[in-house]
């Protein structure tokens, strides 16, 4: 039997992400492939998040975000959101892009490096203009604990301080929508 | 009472936030109310194929409309209608 194509399995991610915000009371927009994430979701406060979905069906434990515009947009922008569906639990993990990324990887980041990242973007697209070579750059990330595992862990011990500023609210659909964990408001 | 929003498959908002879609899934058809008021009639009430509304959602997102309602059962169609 053939198996699905990715393609196709990142848009059942999309849909699922679509019902959710919906049901939540927001609104959302998807926006053109070049805009570095997936959609715009707004709620009735006017609150926004720039949502990209990574859909994952048996490999929990690494994504990669591609491009130039994707990568600096996961970097620089303050409300640029990841959502991990798991398509085979109907799971949605709301996690705050770079919060998420620098708990997983203990990544603490020098005084320099957003001005370095900023810096070989930059050059990269310079580079692009003056040469009319395309570069696509990627950034592979490999999470230490696996989104199916992270979830686990967190349905046990929602008072896990640890990931309360990342991983935000994780909702499933079994024929209806239910919120199964909640990071609790910040101070 | 089932054609009230909060039953609806679908809503979907256009950027003036005056014109709207609200669509109800039925079997294999869709029953749509389009509302637009800068058209006379504003209002207008048809049925769809569902294939045919596979190709209208598709054609409403890239015009930039915005879901306000996608329910679950939507959410496996527009699958299927995303570029």
């Amino acid at each position: 039997m053939l198996e699905p194509h990715a393609n196709s399995i990142e848009k059942v991610g999309t849909g699922l992400v679509c019902s959710v915000e919906t049901y939540r009371g927001c609104s959302i927009q998807l926006v053109k492939k070049t805009s570095g994430f997936n959609g715009l979701s707004t709620n009735k406060d006017g609150e926004v998040r720039k949502i990209e979905v990574k859909t994952m069906e048996k490999s929990f434990n690494w994504i990669a975000i591609g491009g130039l515009t994707a990568i600096d947009k996961l970097f620089f922008e303050r409300d640029y959101w990841i959502y991990f569906v798991i398509i085979s639990q109907n799971y949605v993990i709301m996690t705050k892009g770079i919060p998420f990324i620098k708990r997983q990887l203990a990544f603490s980041a020098n005084n320099d490096f957003l001005l370095n990242i900023d810096e070989w973007m930059k050059a990269t697209r310079r580079l692009t203009r003056k040469s009319g070579l395309k570069f696509l750059p990627k950034l592979q990330l490999k999470f230490p604990v696996a989104l199916d595992k992270l979830v686990e862990h967190l349905l046990l011990c929602p008072d896990d301080k640890k990931w309360h500023d990342s991983v935000i609210e994780i909702w499933q659909n079994k024929g209806t929508w239910q919120l199964l964990y909640h990071a609790p408001e910040e101070d | 009472m089932f054609l009230e929003d909060k039953f609806a498959d679908v809503k979907l908002l256009h950027e003036d936030g005056k014109a709207f879609e609200v669509w109800w899934f039925y079997n294999s058809s869709v029953l749509a109310v389009s509302h637009c008021p800068s058209n006379y009639p504003s209002t207008i009430v048809h049925t769809m194929e569902v294939a045919q509304s596979k190709q209208e959602i598709s054609k409403l997102l890239n015009e930039g409309w915005t879901l306000d309602r996608c329910s679950y059962k939507f959410s496996k169609l527009l699958t299927e209608s995303l570029s």
